[in-house]
């Protein structure tokens, strides 16, 4: 009998405990088979944030370290500079890592440190129960925006890669969405060219994932994937912000 | 090595460099810049890493990071730095990680200002952050001391997976002092098999502190609890002078102060007055034991700090009502000077 | 700019301050004498005993705390000593005077284009504290003035000729003032000793020799002074009184003094 599927060796054999319709399952397995095809599975330490994704480290099967609030960017640095040979990601929300995390972001990305971050954007706080996010959507209701989020009081959401790419040493930035097959496997693509620059020592990698909450949303998750498309797609472009020159492309244009 | 003149914030530097704080992060702040402004120099020289971060809420959890891979890391920093590498420290302590800390401390609360102050006591020695922990507190009185307490801290940190404080203040930090560095040689340390370095060959490894089952949390608290229980049998550390003749008063002071009190102790001697000095090199674990037993052999205690009354709090508990425990203390940047701790002493013997 | 050289044998004594063989050095002494060095190589405690210096032999002087990089044991920390003996003092104001703001009174500018008062000026440490200079530079009157290089070689990245080449090329090139003596400073506090001393003159000569810049004289604090045997030195010798103590120092010339202002 020949295997056509089976569980990536960098997933843990356990189950989530992600809702019925939230993408970090999707992710995760993303990130894991990027890991076995490159071959990195034995070098990677991944950093898990505080936000649904707290538990990451139960569900990966290899080196994790758990972070505080906002900090993985931090912790990932004193990772990868005390052992620059290791993989290193982070596996962060739009709170923890546009919120409280925002210094932390921004500058582990400006001094260029050779480690992935792997942005979840759903819109909304998930573990601690629905509240508004940086990134929650104009107009958009979450129990700290019963009203919906008002502009004029609180801004517009945060767009990190484009924030992110107005940087000049940050190389690679790249926004993907996991709302439909299509988009898997496009995210998937981002992720392995992500962690194939990260490998290559070549610079800091930042992709970005729409993703979906249909818990905290109060949508189906087939209507969740809906509101994505409808919603945060016009205001969040998927598309690739900027990737390092290869080699000697420069020369050659 | 020939002896050289070096000012506490470059020495303790340097110390750390041999004694394989290779790793450093850190964010400028006065009294404390020298160390990161050597270590920007002398890094290179050594193959280490020098690199300055964009706070210090950040270079706490890069520590976090850096030791949880198994590195030698340390920071240094002053009072209002350090109180925003609590948050890491507590998730460092949670997780067992080793790592040192240097707090040259200067005067507050708040922004305070630049001069030495040793108000940042009972931060240093009862936990700091949040949560039910401990650090191990080590406090140099000269230079030299200093120099001598950073091969300590690097293995102690280690040997107990813990994070380690050096508590100087700014009077240690900037002060000249000649210093001679040392070859220290310690026990060999056990391996960190519990590091995320790549799990070729072995179960991954989980660097964490999210305990949501109660049970489990109770378990890692009893379990750290027991580690600062063999702290205090083992660790304790502390100076005496003039303890083995009479005396009629028990000067407890640490760092810049017991300097002070050594000076005040030659005078009142001159005037007919005997005084001892028990200073404690570590804070916590505090010499507990010591100070009853020599509080016994006097009129009355009296602590002289840097403070409105800290460490007196944890001498007061280890004499409790067998000796009256005075305090005298000077703030906001002002070091008590001889003649003030002369006075003290003879108005209390007056009384 | 070669005006200081010593031969005579005299010693004068003022404020605990002594000097020997140093008439002719004071005869052709500039009228603005700038202190420079590394970083803690004592430049603060050897310009507060040359202000006193210059005060008691009747000159008027003003001594000027430039040191923005230095936090503690500034000559600002001597001000109480200095105003007794005349000299006076442009310091930052007192209710700033103990923060780490890079501060410079724009008095300054008029203390150096005064010919009626010498001036002395306390530097701070390194290439990054001579960097003040440049912006006064400007002010300083012609060639009447010296710019002495304070030596400790036992301090860190000052013990050979190469480092004190590389500290005189970082100094000149931030300050734009060119160094025109080097001061042997060379001590370990209390723990000084004669081969300390002789140590820092040989690697003085050696720094001499390649850089052509000559020493203007030799410090020696006076408890160390007395301790030596003879002194025959072929330079002016300042003994040094120490005025920047620490708390738990005691000064018996002075009586006790304590950190603070």
């Amino acid at each position: 009998m020949r295997v056509i599927f089976k569980r990536p060796e960098s997933l843990s054999d356990r189950i989530t405990h992600y809702c019925p319709g939230c993408t970090h399952g999707v992710i995760h397995r993303l990130i894991a088979e990027v890991l076995d095809e490159l071959g990195l599975r034995e070098r990677a330490v991944g950093i898990a944030p505080v936000g649904c994704s707290v538990l990451a480290f139960n569900y990966f099967n290899f080196d994790f370290q758990q972070a505080a609030h906002g900090r993985a960017p931090a912790v990932a640095t004193g990772i990868k500079r005390a052992r620059p040979d290791l993989i290193v990601f982070t596996y962060q929300g739009d709170g923890d890592l546009a919120s409280i995390g925002m210094s932390e972001i921004i500058h582990a990305a400006n001094r260029g440190e050779k480690f992935t971050v792997v942005f979840i954007n759903n819109a909304i706080y998930g573990m601690t129960g629905g509240q508004m996010a940086p990134t929650t959507m104009p107009g958009q209701v979450t129990t700290t925006s019963p009203r919906g989020r008002d502009v004029q009081d609180v801004g517009y959401p945060i767009r990190m890669c484009e924030l992110l790419a107005s940087l000049k040493t940050p190389a690679f930035i790249e926004r993907v969405a996991v709302h439909n097959p299509r988009q898997v496997i496009n995210a998937k693509r981002a992720l392995k060219e992500a962690f194939s620059l990260q490998r290559d020592c070549v610079c800091f990698s930042f992709v970005e994932l729409l993703s979906t909450c249909p818990t905290n949303w109060g949508f189906s998750p087939y209507q969740a994937t809906k509101w994505l498309e409808e919603n945060m797609l016009p205001y969040y472009p998927v598309q690739n912000f900027k990737r390092p020159e290869k080699k000697g492309e420069k020369d050659a244009g | 090595m020939a002896k050289v003149l070096m000012k506490g914030n470059e020495a303790i530097a340097e110390s750390a460099v041999r004694a394989g704080g290779l790793l450093y992060f850190g964010y400028p702040i006065t009294p404390q810049s020298e160390i990161g402004e050597y270590l920007a120099r002398r890094m290179p020289e050594v193959g280490g890493c020098f690199l300055q971060i964009e706070s210090e809420v950040a270079v706490a959890n890069l520590l976090y990071g850096a030791a949880g891979a198994g590195a030698r890391v340390w920071t240094s920093s002053s009072s209002p730095g350090i109180s925003l590498m609590m948050e890491g420290l507590s998730y460092i302590a949670a997780a067992e990680l080793p790592c040192v800390v240097v707090n040259i401390a200067r005067c507050g609360p708040g922004l305070g200002g630049i001069l030495p102050s040793q108000g940042d006591y009972l931060q240093a020695v009862k936990g700091g952050g949040h949560g039910d922990y401990h650090c191990l507190v080590l406090a140099p009185s000269s230079v030299q001391e200093a120099v001598d307490l950073m091969p300590l801290a690097f293995d102690r940190a280690d040997r107990y997976r813990n994070p380690v404080i050096v508590l100087g203040d700014g009077m240690i930090g900037q002060m000249m002092e000649p210093v001679e560095f040392k070859e220290h040689n310690f026990p060999p340390l056990p391996p960190k098999d519990w590091a995320t370095t790549g799990c070729k060959g072995r179960k991954p490894n989980v660097i964490n502190s999210l305990y949501l089952d109660p049970v489990e949390e109770e378990k890692l608290n009893f379990k750290l609890a027991a580690k600062y229980e063999e702290m205090k049998r083992k660790e304790i550390r502390f100076e005496e002078m003039e303890t083995d003749k009479p005396y009629q008063v028990l000067l407890v002071a640490y760092g810049t102060t017991a300097r002070v009190c050594k000076t005040a102790m030659q005078r009142l001697r001159a005037d007919g007055i005997n005084t001892a000095l028990l200073r404690p090199i570590t804070l916590f674990p505090f010499p507990e034991d010591r100070v009853y037993e020599l509080a016994q052999r006097a009129e009355f205690v009296l602590t002289v700090e840097m403070s409105t009354g800290q460490m007196v709090e944890d001498v007061r508990l280890a004499v409790g009502r067998t000796r009256p425990v005075y305090f005298y203390g000077r703030t906001g940047g002002i070091v008590p000077s001889p003649e003030e701790v002369v006075e003290t002493v003879k108005n209390h013997l007056r009384r | 700019m070669s005006r200081i050289s010593a031969t005579g044998s005299s010693e004068v004594t003022v404020n605990g301050v002594r000097w020997i063989n140093a008439e002719e050095f004071f005869a052709g002494l500039g009228r603005v004498n700038i202190f420079v060095g590394g970083y803690g190589s004592g430049k603060s405690e050897v310009a507060v005993n040359f202000s006193l210096s210059l005060a008691a032999r009747g000159q008027k002087v003003s001594i000027a705390d430039l040191d923005i990089v230095n936090p503690y044991f500034r000559s600002r920390a001597a001000r109480a000593v200095l105003e007794k003996n005349g000299v006076g003092l442009i310091l930052p104001p007192v209710e700033i005077m103990e923060s780490d703001l890079p501060l410079i009174q724009p008095e300054i500018a008029g203390a150096l284009k005064n010919a009626t008062s010498r001036l002395v000026l306390d530097i701070g440490g390194d290439p990054v504290g001579a960097k003040v200079l440049a912006s006064l530079v400007q002010w300083l009157p012609g060639d009447d003035y010296n710019c002495f290089l304070v030596l400790n070689s036992r301090r860190p990245f000052s013990g050979s000729v190469l480092e004190v080449e590389k500290l005189i090329a970082g100094i000149e090139q931030s300050s734009g003032v060119g160094i025109t003596h080097l001061v042997i400073n060379s001590h370990l506090i209390e723990e000084t000793e004669r081969a300390v001393i002789e140590e820092g003159i040989e690697l003085g000569k050696a720094v001499s020799k390649k850089t052509a810049k000559p020493i203007g004289f030799v410090a020696i604090e006076d408890r160390i002074f007395e301790k030596l045997a003879t002194v025959d030195l072929p330079y002016p010798v300042l003994v040094l009184h120490r005025l920047l103590l620490k708390p738990w120092e005691e000064n018996e010339k002075l009586g006790p003094r304590c950190f603070k202002l």
